[in-house]
């Protein structure tokens, strides 16, 4: 125990101290402000994206040692998990919503940084680790879905990777890959189980650590109106003000992940067998759906090109626009912004609707 | 001044109190989960159907494969065979027959070989086989690979 | 009779060199036949006959190697063009009843037919003068004779009940002879005949022939026909003849199983057929309060309260899983009873009342586990609920308790 003058009551603190520079990471850290404003609200989604994520991987890591992997025992073991094993049921279907919850928090997040503008420089490789965040979170819900290994889930493999089989040039090599073989067989699970827990995952790390990062060597942004009016300008400390808020944010997150799995639990559906016809009506997860729809209104052919072909040509060249918005809008003319921010918001509006088609249709 | 009930004693304390025992709501359920329930899972790919001293020549036994009754015979010879014990003409259990040598529906008298073959009776075809592994004293039945 | 045979077997010898893959055998006769656009000529081409290589000669006689119809059936050639009934039975029977000479041509083929014919209805009209009869031809026909197991033959197995029927079902041909004529009409309505003629299970239905014989077709005495039900439904008829009710139906001359089931009206029994108030099968002989309807009411009473509790656990069952809960084992015990009901229903045939007993003890213990299943998974559904409420509190406490100590924080500037 290192008592000393300047620490008499904190021995455990000292002797960290007296090895490491913390003095410096706790100025910084009094130091740390959030932005208080009527967009404040905004800020706690990348939060909540983050702790769904931490749900994600604790969550994961016990179904781990239960789930079985193959073909013939991934169905039974799941349902051994939501029937026997106890609180199978929470772990699981937690693990499940959090999922879509992490989604559609990650997409409000996007949303809510595009109309702030917040892309703009500094932080460009910000936005852009982003975009690369979210698209590894989508590749984590479908490799995740194929997993259990029921009905649904194998035919919307299928689906989903014919899309992918669509790309010209690389699409075939890039779907004889994922589905290892021609089609979606019981060598297909193997590959995707790998992708959910140890490619995304580490992925997700790499990126996650510089999208932070960058945050905190930039500071987080500060709405455009504060530039021309200092006087409105408030923040609020990170340590202990908005670290409370934000924690008091994630209770009620998982509270809320509790609820949604006892009333709402996963379903176990039928089990997925590769000689049976499809069912009618197979359709993705919500956050494929306005894609899938999309294709969907695609005639048969566009000038030389296949419908699909064209769709998925608009989606990547409407996806590549997306990525390159901080140089498109770098805020130097308000015509370029206004038509940037309408655009956005057309989009958002677009794949509103396409989403709600496609669970009507 | 420390008073024993000044509001920020008090509220520490409930905050680490409802910490404490909230977090033992989540925790618990945790432990109960990491710990292995006491049925195991109905093993489909793999069961040991019987033992070498528990099966005498020229018998069989049915047994649960996965969640599919199935039927293991150690033939006259010593060896073992298993099939699932689904009749292929309308699904009822058949069973082993000793006095023929045979594996038996009774509902329709229909009737298999020992290599699962319909040889005589209304089935229309053989019954799925399994395949049989014995190790020791215990005898295993997996899926056909 | 055996000079005719021996002829037969000299000419068919003779030809048996002459057949070719593309050549048909029938010589000169079968030319001549086809150019008139004879239909038996060009049903020839379908006979297994023409196909072991034995010619239009082999059973008419004649001369195959004239091209001159009078020189080719003229007298001394053997020519015989129609046959009657008795003369069909003796050309067919003369090959397929010398077990020499069909050993060297088709050595799975019986050789009885004939002598089976003798014994039948049919061939013992026949002997006596009545043409009216079935013979070889009626059945088989006489140029186009197709294996048995070939779908277009008449005695193929889906097709060999339209046949009999030929006969059998007209009323104005039959009306000489003493029988009924609605056995195909009830038939078609029957399970054997739906099974066969609508679901093709040419295994497993039986047609006509599987319980009145082919060649020795005969309707089956009273002591045959649990037998013969029994080739099939084994069980059932082992059950029955070790039964009290095997000798009691030998006393009084009645019919094993056709005195409850029918003989070619078999309809799906249902379980309202077994009782003992009037209508049901068993008050056709017993009466009310004798040891018969006694045992009678016990089975209906039994599977009756067995079929209730089948209603009972799929209600349950059912309310569970719309509540998301997972019953597969309880869907196990619940599929374990229906085949112990399957074989409950199979062992009324025992009319015993301890081996029924031993059945539905097995059956009750699987509903009972169905049931336990169920109602530990609505359990569960309460304690999730229950559980839920619980930790739903303590966050409330600590939200309450957060709240407070952020509002107990500097304040900002």
């Amino acid at each position: 125990m290192s008592t000393s003058p300047e620490n008499p009551e904190r021995p455990l603190l000292a002797w960290v101290r007296d090895r490491y520079p913390i003095a410096q990471f706790a100025e910084w850290a009094k130091h740390k402000t959030v932005p208080i404003g009527p967009g404040a609200f905004w800020y706690y989604f990348g939060g909540i994206t983050l702790f769904l994520f931490f749900i994600q991987v604790g969550t994961g890591i016990l179904l781990m040692f239960y789930y079985k992997g193959s073909a013939d025992t991934a169905f039974e073991s799941v349902r051994f998990i939501s029937a026997k094993v106890p609180f199978g049921w929470l772990i699981r279907s937690v693990h499940a919503w959090a999922a879509n919850l992490m989604i559609f928090s990650v997409f409000i997040h996007m949303f809510s940084v595009f109309f702030m503008r917040a892309y703009r420089k500094p932080r460009e490789l910000t936005w852009l680790s982003g975009i690369v965040l979210l698209a590894l979170l989508l590749g984590f819900g479908f490799s995740g879905y194929l997993l259990p290994w029921n009905e649904l889930a194998f035919f919307a493999t299928k689906v989903g990777t014919d899309i992918i089989g669509v790309i010209p040039v690389i699409g075939e090599p890039i779907m004889y890959v994922l589905r290892g073989g021609e089609e979606v067989t019981g060598s297909t699970l193997p590959r995707f189980f790998a992708l959910h827990v140890a490619l995304f995952p580490a992925l997700l790390t790499i990126f996650t650590a510089a999208h932070l990062f960058f945050i905190q060597l930039q500071g987080i942004h500060e709405p455009d109106a504060w530039k021309a009016h200092p006087e409105q300008r408030k923040t609020m400390p990170f340590f202990p003000h908005f670290f409370m808020r934000e924690l008091l944010l994630w209770l009620i997150t998982l509270n809320i992940l509790a609820v949604l799995a006892v009333f709402f639990p996963a379903e176990l559906g039928v089990e997925a067998d590769p000689f049976s016809p499809a069912p009618a009506g197979i359709k993705p997860e919500w956050y494929f759906l306005s894609t899938f729809e999309f294709l969907k209104y695609m005639p048969a052919h566009v000038g030389p090109m296949e419908g699909e072909e064209f769709g998925l040509l608009i989606i990547s060249l409407g996806f590549l626009l997306w990525c390159l918005v901080p140089w498109i809008d770098r805020g130097r003319g308000r015509a370029m912004t206004t038509i940037v921010m309408v655009t956005g918001m057309a989009i958002l509006i677009f794949l509103t609707i396409l989403t709600y088609l496609g669970f009507v249709a | 001044m420390k008073r024993l009930f000044d509001r920020r004693r008090v509220l520490n304390w409930f905050l680490g109190g409802s910490t404490f025992a909230w977090l033992g709501s989540v925790i618990y359920p945790l432990l109960r989960f990491l710990s292995p329930p006491p049925e195991q899972e109905a093993a489909i790919s793999s069961v040991k159907a019987a033992t070498l001293s528990g099966m005498a020549p020229n018998s069989g036994q049915i047994f649960k494969f996965g969640r599919k009754p199935a039927l293991i015979v150690r033939r006259p010879d010593g060896e073992f065979v298993a099939f699932l014990a689904k009749c292929t003409h309308l699904d009822c259990v058949v069973q082993y027959r000793s006095d023929k040598e045979r594996i038996w529906c009774a509902c329709h008298d229909g009737f298999y070989d020992l290599n699962g073959t319909n040889v005589s009776g209304p089935p229309p075809r053989p019954l799925d086989a399994l395949e049989v592994h014995v190790q020791g004293d215990d005898v295993y039945v997996t899926r056909k690979s | 009779m055996r000079g005719f045979a021996a002829v037969l077997v000299l000419v068919f010898a003779g030809l048996a060199s002459t057949v070719t893959a593309d050549e048909l055998p029938g010589g000169e006769c079968l030319k001549c036949h086809l150019e008139i656009e004879d239909t038996i000529a060009e049903l020839w081409k379908d006979d297994v006959h023409a196909r072991a290589g034995i010619g239009c000669d082999g059973c008419h006689g004649g001369d195959p190697t004239r091209d001159v119809n009078e020189l080719a059936k003229r007298s001394g050639s053997g020519y015989q063009g129609e046959f009657t009934a008795q003369e069909i039975t003796l050309s067919c029977g003369g090959c397929h009843g010398d077990i020499e000479y069909m050993k060297a041509r088709n050595p799975l083929l019986p050789v009885d037919q004939l002598e089976k014919y003798w014994t039948s209805e049919h061939g013992k009209l026949l002997a006596k003068g009545e043409t009216r009869v079935a013979q070889c031809v009626s059945c088989h026909d006489a140029h186009g004779v197709r294996e048995v197991n070939d779908a277009k033959s008449p005695v193929y197995a889906a097709n060999v009940p339209a046949m009999c029927a030929h006969c059998h079902a007209d009323a104005e041909y039959m009306s000489d002879f003493d029988i009924a004529t609605n056995q195909y009409s009830e038939y078609v309505q029957s399970v054997h005949g739906k099974a066969l003629l609508e679901k093709n299970d040419v295994r497993g239905a039986p047609a006509c022939n599987d319980c009145h014989g082919n060649h020795g077709a005969a309707a089956p005495t009273v002591d045959a026909i649990s037998n013969i039900c029994g080739t099939c439904h084994s069980y059932n008829a082992e059950l029955f003849l070790e039964s009290s009710m095997a000798s009691a139906f030998k006393d009084k001359s009645l019919a094993d199983c056709v005195a409850c089931h029918g003989k070619h009206l078999i309809t799906h029994v249902s379980d309202e057929w077994v009782g003992d108030k009037p209508g049901t099968t068993c008050r056709k002989c017993h009466d009310e309060g004798d040891d018969g309807s006694d045992l009678a009411l016990y089975f209906t009473d039994t599977i009756t309260s067995v079929r209730q509790s089948f209603e009972e656990i799929e209600d349950l069952l059912g309310e569970a899983e719309a509540k998301g809960m997972d019953v597969t084992e309880g869907e196990d015990y619940s599929e374990a009873a229906r085949q112990g009901l399957l074989q409950a229903r199979t062992l009324i045939h025992s009319f015993s009342k301890p081996v029924m007993e031993d059945k539905v003890t097995e059956i009750a213990a699987n509903q009972a586990a169905a049931l336990e299943v169920g109602y530990a998974q609505l359990k569960a559904f309460e304690d999730r609920r229950r559980g839920l409420a619980i930790s739903t509190l303590l966050l409330l406490l600590l939200t309450i308790g957060v709240a407070i100590k952020i509002r107990t924080l500097p304040p900002l500037e």
